[in-house]
């Protein structure tokens, strides 16, 4: 079930929020398990039993290393072995195509095989449970005993299958009690609608552009061309990915949940290692907390610490999608935030802001051309037609055509993805001391209206990180 | 594990393991292989049928029909209906990752709902064979047909996988 369908929104939600409010507090946690289970069934019937399996070995799994920390090798050895079984289904489920497809590559013979559809939030949840369960070996969060509330934790459905990957030591408390409130229902209701209008209005429609231009022939595009369709792109991720973050995280708040921010407007950083602390942040806290820290961090030598670097940005790519590309996509983060440190740093302190804005947004869309392409090859074409190899001239009909017929979307996307405009109708509701609430109101019911306007028109729009 | 002994949680904990390798292997033994081109499945099904009432459907056509764009499937075949009258049509597609089914499932299922209403009410044939469409989804591989041979076209499909 999208966030985005009419039956989410209309039949869905209100069923839940109805429940969960009219009934005592102490059914409260069971109400969210229980639509949260019905949520993942809606589109993923058969993996539900994958996913119930899943929580039932890793609340065995917890207690059994809870209990045993006092002696450290019984409490290695569970662990261990918990880790083999996660990252195995984990491997089996999203990898084994990949492996077999690279092996069937390389080798003479041919492998035949089966690959499974990957079940959906499979990585998500998956992360989560392993914060879980390293979090207990580390004596840094107790044991949770209470197994409805384990498997909460685990299948919320807020952010099940696209995050916010929610650390467990981050709601380890509000599992057991949280602070509802008409305020907080509020926020979470304008989060929410927030994250919705992103989605629809700006996501989707900035796809639409992005759609266009894949879908001309090779030799036919022009260098402007290539470049809106990879700015295309670039917006419809960002509005994609934070539009879903915000929805979650409004859904959160509106049962009574705090999460962490995931997106803190990333193409306003001026240089790569600024991007990569405002996207997707969830997703570099765990790497940061579970794989680079243990490595050694920062706190080791020159070569190690680049060693820790390629690991972590290595698997930041593996963790994105079964292909080279997405491999590729992250080394060449791992890079570039090793050349920023090691080398750059001092020279873009000494660079205008206009400079390095420039520089982070040229690698940033030529990185997202490496993440939507299917093959290197096709990554390296597209890269090519951008800087004018291959291309139809500098600028034809089709690129004047992308550009002045959408003038006004590009100028909300541009803005859209800035503070800008939030902090000024912020702004603009303090200085002008107007009502706040009925203000709020207005703007975000009427916002709520054109998107469902949109909805009941458009065809059939998944979020991009469904797949992940 | 105390005493060599097997405890409850940790036979728990192991019976979940077990059941979770049950699961995968039942699922496994489900599936069909994904390894087939969309071309042999097109060759198999046109050696099973005689493609009566379509022709061979373009790239522009699959975007023209279904809103789709070949370039982002591993492979596609389309035949369409070879004149305003016939409703005949097989589409086989092949996505890149699973993620991308319910996309086409649903752009399928938008086809076949404009096909019938275009038809309701006056072709009585056409509707007829509209309603008994196959949508059949195996593993990374999607098909639609309409005719009359649709449960054969089904069977070479399925064979093919």
């Amino acid at each position: 079930m999208l966030f985005s369908s009419i039956v989410f929104l209309f039949t869905f939600l209100p069923a839940v929020v109805i429940l969960y409010y009219l009934l005592p507090v102490r059914f409260r946690n069971v109400i969210l398990l229980l639509a949260s289970l019905v949520f993942y069934a809606w589109g993923e019937p058969v993996y539900l039993f994958l996913m119930l399996l899943s929580i039932l070995f890793n609340y065995f799994s917890g207690l059994d290393i809870a209990r045993n920390l006092q002696d450290k090798r019984a409490a290695k050895r569970s662990l261990v072995f918990n880790l083999i079984i996660n990252l195995a289904v984990l491997g089996f489920f999203k990898y084994e195509g990949f492996v077999l497809d690279t092996l069937n590559g390389i080798l003479p013979v041919h492998i035949s095989y089966h690959a499974l559809p990957l079940p959906i939030g499979i990585s998500f949840y998956t992360f989560q449970i392993l914060s879980y369960i390293i979090d207990v070996y580390r004596g840094n969060v107790k044991v949770q005993t209470n197994l409805p509330n384990f498997a909460l934790y685990v299948t919320m459905f807020p952010q099940l299958i696209a995050g916010p990957i929610v650390q467990y030591a981050d709601v380890d408390e509000q599992l057991a009690s949280r602070e509802v409130s008409r305020t907080k229902f509020g926020e979470g209701s304008m989060y929410f609608i927030r994250g919705l209008a992103k989605k629809v209005l700006l996501a989707n429609t900035s796809g639409m552009i992005f759609t266009e231009v894949s879908g001309l022939a090779k030799g036919n595009i022009a260098v402007m061309t290539a470049w809106l369709g990879a700015f295309a792109y670039m917006f419809q991720i960002y509005f994609d990915f934070s539009g879903y973050s915000d929805m979650a995280i409004g859904l959160g708040k509106m049962f009574g949940f705090e999460f962490n921010m995931n997106f803190n407007y990333p193409y306003v950083s001026k240089s790569i290692t600024e991007f990569w602390r405002r996207w997707h942040i969830s997703l570099s806290s765990w790497f940061r907390d579970y794989v680079y820290i243990p490595l050694g961090g920062n706190r080791v030598s020159k070569i190690k610490h680049i060693r820790n670097l390629l690991i972590v940005w290595f698997l930041t790519g593996l963790w994105h999608g079964a292909a080279w590309n997405f491999v590729a996509w992250g080394l060449y983060y791992g890079v570039i935030l090793i050349i920023e440190k090691y080398l750059l740093s001092p020279v873009l302190d000494r660079l205008p802001d206009v400079v390095r804005h420039i520089y982070s947004i040229v690698l940033v869309v030529i990185g997202w051309v490496l993440f939507f392409s299917s093959s290197f090859g096709q990554a390296a074409d597209y890269i090519r037609v951008m800087f004018g190899a291959g291309a139809h001239g500098f600028a034809d009909r089709e690129s004047m055509y992308l550009l002045t017929s959408n003038l006004i979307l590009w100028l909300i996307l541009i803005f859209g993805s800035t503070p800008l405009v939030h902090f000024r109708y912020e702004h603009m509701l303090r200085t002008k001391k107007w009502n706040t609430t009925i203000i709020n109101s207005v703007v975000y019911v009427a916002l709520f209206i054109v998107c469902i306007a949109y909805l009941v028109t458009e065809t059939y729009n998944p979020f991009l990180y469904f797949r992940f | 594990m105390k005493n060599g002994k097997l405890d409850r949680i940790n036979l728990l904990k192991y019976l979940m393991v077990v059941l979770l390798i049950i699961y995968v292997v039942f699922l496994v033994t489900q599936e069909g292989d994904n390894t087939v081109s969309v071309d042999t499945i097109e060759k198999n099904i046109t050696k099973a049928v005689k493609l009566e009432g379509m022709k061979k459907g373009t790239t522009q056509d699959l975007k023209k029909y279904y809103s789709l764009n070949a370039n982002d499937y591993e492979g596609i075949s389309l035949y369409i209906p070879d004149d305003v009258m016939s409703v005949n049509e097989i589409l086989v597609i092949k996505v890149k990752n699973e993620s991308q089914i319910e996309t086409v499932e649903k752009a399928v299922e938008i086809r076949v709902n404009t096909q019938e209403k275009n038809f309701e009410g006056y072709g009585v044939e056409q509707t007829k064979l509209i309603h008994a469409a196959i949508i059949e989804t195996r593993g990374r591989y999607v098909l639609l047909a309409v005719s009359k041979d649709a449960d054969r076209i089904d069977a070479a499909f399925k064979k093919s996988i």
